[in-house]
């Protein structure tokens, strides 16, 4: 097949780089041997290849070595320490009282609301092994913070650093935190989620040790049988956040022991599930238990997934 | 070159740092078209270079290919010096093309000066495939994995560019030699 000059121009370039197939080669190099002007083109090309490799290098200034290698030492001087970890604190006047706030480089690692200074600087000290510094809010963090608890905004924005924590503390606080704003799950629900459904006592207290309450909302994990359970700020705080989301002490018993069907497809949530939310009420079939549920012919929700 | 290397003792670098000093400063320098510039960014490369293995676990010093990963630290350095450039006043020691005495054609330094010229005004990306190619000789492979990016994207870059300086080397010697061909 005879090539068109305007084709193999298009290739030319590969064509001198020599990464053309074989086949590609030779259709081009034929056109090339018969038309003036890509075969003036073709050896501009190596030419310009050519020449390109013939350029001398750029003379690299006395003592340039030397300038490299100290300005190298001196980074590396204190080898391989990493910088002592720096843990500061600060105070948030806010509606639920004075809250506590430790943050280390931008985690925030330490929460609490009424507590007195000297037991949370003890407790830092205990839990992360610094001694925490005084500082003035500073102003993002403290914004995030304040929204967060004064519920303006919907889910956390601050990042938590949970330091020292066993690793199923650690699955518990990374599970709640997914337990969205509006929603509240039973204790059995998050041990059930980590893989370990015999360990909703674990949960609770893997919950009493959450070291940023609210960032973490296990104000949102409540008993089985609707009660609200404890807290490590204090029942009374438990009922005060989640009455700012939307929940009388009577919503919190309906929300986790009631399980909503959908007549229509045939899946069951939690009421507080999204999916539960939008529910036309003339479609709820109310069960008491996932046994029930099930017996009737409803599957679980694999979102809020009460089964 | 990397098996005598002790991130503890920085004197174990400077083999490193002789072995590719000269090229890399001249393709800064070319990328940049300024040799203050061109020293401070491989200086800098060297040192991002140094702290990265001084981070990284000794085992997997073996999976870096020292001359792909050297470039894509100098290149990346080049890029963000050129984006603060571009910002300066336009400091340049290459020299601009209308001076470039082009007319003798083919004879050396003059020659040189064209070529130099015309690889500054290759647009950047053409212009460190290019370099890297015909200048250092990198290979294809070698080229892909300084820029992260597959190999027939850098072979397609390669071609353009060299369409692209082959044109503008043409413009430039055509405009003094018209019965050269």
């Amino acid at each position: 097949m005879r090539l068109r000059c305007s084709d193999a121009r298009l290739m030319l370039d590969a064509y001198v780089a020599g990464d053309l197939t074989e086949e590609t080669t030779g259709q081009v190099g034929a056109h090339v041997r018969a038309c003036p002007l890509c075969s003036r083109d073709a050896s501009a090309a190596s030419k310009a290849i050519q020449s390109l490799a013939g350029l001398p290098a750029r003379s690299v200034p006395a003592g340039f070595t030397q300038r490299v290698m100290e300005r190298i030492k001196a980074t590396a001087t204190p080898p391989n320490l990493p910088h002592p970890p720096e843990a500061r604190y600060f105070v948030l006047e806010t509606s639920l009282g004075e809250a506590t706030v430790a943050y280390m480089d931008r985690d925030v690692v330490h929460l609490s609301i009424g507590e007195e200074e000297e037991e949370v600087r003890a407790r830092l000290v205990r839990r992360l092994g610094v001694e925490p510094v005084h500082r003035a809010p500073p102003h993002r963090l403290s914004e995030r913070i304040l929204k967060t608890i004064e519920a303006r905004e919907t889910w956390s924005r601050a990042r938590v650093r949970l330091g020292r924590v066993s690793r199923f503390e650690r699955l518990v606080l990374e599970k709640v935190q997914e337990i969205s704003f509006g929603s509240v799950r039973p204790y059995w629900w998050v041990a059930k989620e980590i893989g370990k459904a015999q360990a909703a006592r674990a949960v609770a207290g893997a919950l009493d040790h959450n070291p940023v309450p609210v960032l973490i909302p296990c104000h949102r994990v409540v008993m089985a049988d609707g009660s609200l359970g404890g807290y490590v700020l204090g029942r009374e705080m438990k009922r005060r956040l989640l009455e700012r989301e939307g929940f009388t002490p009577m919503d919190v018993r309906h929300s986790v022991t009631v399980l909503y069907g959908c007549r229509t497809t045939g899946i069951f949530c939690f009421p507080t599930c999204p999916h539960a939310r939008r529910l036309r009420p003339e479609n709820v079939v109310p069960f008491h238990t996932t046994r029930d549920a099930r017996a009737g012919g409803y599957r679980p929700c694999l979102v809020c997934r009460p089964a | 070159m990397l098996e005598h290397f002790d991130p503890n003792q920085p004197d174990t670098f400077e083999p490193v740092v002789r072995a590719y000093q000269s090229s890399l400063v001249t393709f800064a320098w070319r990328m940049l078209g300024n040799g203050a510039d061109a020293e401070e960014a491989v200086q800098e490369s060297f040192i991002r270079a140094f702290r990265h293995l001084r981070r990284r676990p000794r085992e997997t010093w073996g999976d870096i290919e020292l001359t792909p990963w050297l470039y894509r630290i100098a290149l990346n350095v080049c890029r963000t010096k050129g984006k603060a450039q571009s910002r300066r006043v336009e400091t340049t020691d290459r020299a601009p093309l209308d001076e470039a005495p082009s007319h003798e054609c083919w004879d050396a330094p003059a020659l040189q000066e064209t070529i130099e010229s015309a690889i500054g005004r290759l647009p950047s990306p053409y212009r460190a495939v290019v370099l890297m190619r015909y200048i250092d000789q990198l290979s294809y492979q070698e080229i892909a994995h300084a820029l992260n990016q597959p190999l027939g994207t850098v072979k397609a870059k390669i071609h353009r560019g060299t369409r692209k300086l082959r044109r503008l080397l043409a413009d430039s010697l055509e405009a003094g030699d018209e019965t050269a061909m």
